[in-house]
């Protein structure tokens, strides 16, 4: 069979060419039994892909529409759980305790209705230089309020880390630890505030606990908690010279 | 786990609007003859077609993500019967009314012929409705909805969806030159 288009075109090389293009043809679609000799030189039909985007005229932007739907849809979702950890990083950072006033704080019973709350500079504390008093200034008609407790604040040193200065404040009340606020902490990026905002409340809660500088650093944040552990010692120091606690 | 659903559930619903809003301009340019020598009005239509057909998939996957986010207080109920959610009862019951709008829009596209054209049309354009309220759905129940992005983005593919509107009526008003 094979021999038979050769005779026909024998002689004649554009007939030659035909053929072998239409034999190509037919091997590509997969019709190896058609015989050549029996077909005439018409145009083969139309391979697979073309009829099915004759079918789908749009086929390339179909695809890119739904590349681009896809990918927006990732975008966002990431985009939400960014901003839902930044403002979770945030509150989590608010509600941290607030620095004082350093020096020593004379915090009353809450004022009533009828109390008018006053504050006095005064040096209450022997050796605390820049001691300020609260109390509440009662009115005649409104019951004294208690003095409850003297808070003494200490401030840390500053210790600059890779990422930003770190300081803390050590709160005394009764020559115990009663409250750690903190004065600085990295904030230059995104990701160290989500650090912090998770770092920080554990180490508070390990100072309370431990009442000591002797804590344990948080793993991912162990640039701040160093810098944290620093800045804690320093105060207690300064706490311990002042005579507010023999703890440390 | 519970907080990626809830993304899910924003950011697919907010890509299943704009993918109906694209759909509906699509189809404004298209019916309004309307779609420039570029391209061949009939890529306009398959491309009309598909922006439907994925506009109701996101669609299917952001009441398929709110149904599985426990927080959101979806269930079969609120997915299916409008005005039962007890949370922002209307902007459910607007998002579930729009749903059925676009199921019944694409389901409604595949036996077009065996339809009459006037009902088919009617049946079509209902999907119009529909974008309004999905719109009008993300705006009210969505925690998105007050922040600057999105209402720039709602504005934006409003004014797109109007465009293509004033479009088609346009071609409905001047007679078009031969």
């Amino acid at each position: 069979m094979s021999t038979q288009p050769l005779s026909k075109s024998a002689g004649d090389p554009l007939l030659e060419r035909l053929e072998r293009l239409e034999r190509l043809n037919q091997r590509r679609d997969g019709n190896a039994g058609r015989s050549p000799a029996s077909g005439s030189l018409s145009p083969p039909p139309p391979p697979a892909q073309t009829r099915h985007a004759k079918r789908h005229p749009a086929r390339i932007a179909r695809l890119g529409a739904l590349a681009i739907s896809c990918a927006t849809t990732g975008g966002l979702t990431y985009l939400f759980a960014d901003l839902n950890a930044s403002k979770s990083a945030n509150q989590a950072l608010a509600a941290l305790p607030a620095v004082v006033p350093v020096g020593v704080q004379i915090t009353s019973a809450p004022p009533t209705s009828a109390a008018t709350p006053a504050t006095t500079p005064a040096a209450t504390a022997a050796g605390v230089p820049s001691a300020t008093a609260t109390t509440a200034a009662p009115t005649p008609s409104a019951p004294a309020a208690t003095p409850v407790a003297a808070v003494q604040a200490f401030n840390g040193q500053l210790v600059n880390t890779e990422y930003g200065p770190v300081q803390v404040q050590l709160q005394f009340t009764n020559g115990a630890i009663s409250e750690v606020a903190i004065v600085a902490y990295p904030t230059g990026d995104k990701k160290s505030v989500r650090i912090n905002a998770r770092a920080l409340p554990t180490l508070r809660s390990e100072v309370l606990s431990a009442q000591s500088a002797q804590i344990d650093t948080v793993s991912g944040a162990t640039y701040t908690s160093d810098a944290y552990v620093r800045s804690l010692q320093s105060a207690i120091d300064q706490a311990r010279a002042a005579g507010a606690t023999a703890r440390g | 786990m519970n907080n990626l659903w809830w993304y899910a559930t924003r950011s697919t619903g907010v890509v299943a609007t704009i993918l109906a809003v694209a759909a509906l301009m699509s189809g404004f340019f298209f019916s309004s003859r309307n779609t420039g020598e570029r391209r061949r009005p009939a890529w306009w239509l398959d491309l009309h077609n598909w922006f439907g057909g994925v506009a109701l998939a996101f669609t299917v996957v952001h009441v398929l993500a709110s149904y599985l986010d426990s927080n959101s207080g979806i269930g079969l109920l609120q997915v299916f019967i409008p005005g039962t959610a007890r949370d922002s009862s209307w902007a459910i019951t607007w998002g579930v009314i729009a749903m059925y709008l676009f199921a019944i829009t694409v389901f409604t596209s595949w036996p077009r012929k065996r339809l009459r054209p006037r009902l088919w049309r009617i049946v079509h354009l209902t999907s119009v409705v529909g974008v309004v309220l999905a719109g009008l759905h993300g705006f009210q129940s969505g925690t998105d909805g007050t922040t600057l992005m999105f209402e720039a983005g709602l504005v934006a593919t409003a004014a797109l969806g109007v465009y293509a509107a004033g479009v088609r009526v346009l071609a409905l008003v001047v007679p078009r030159r031969t």
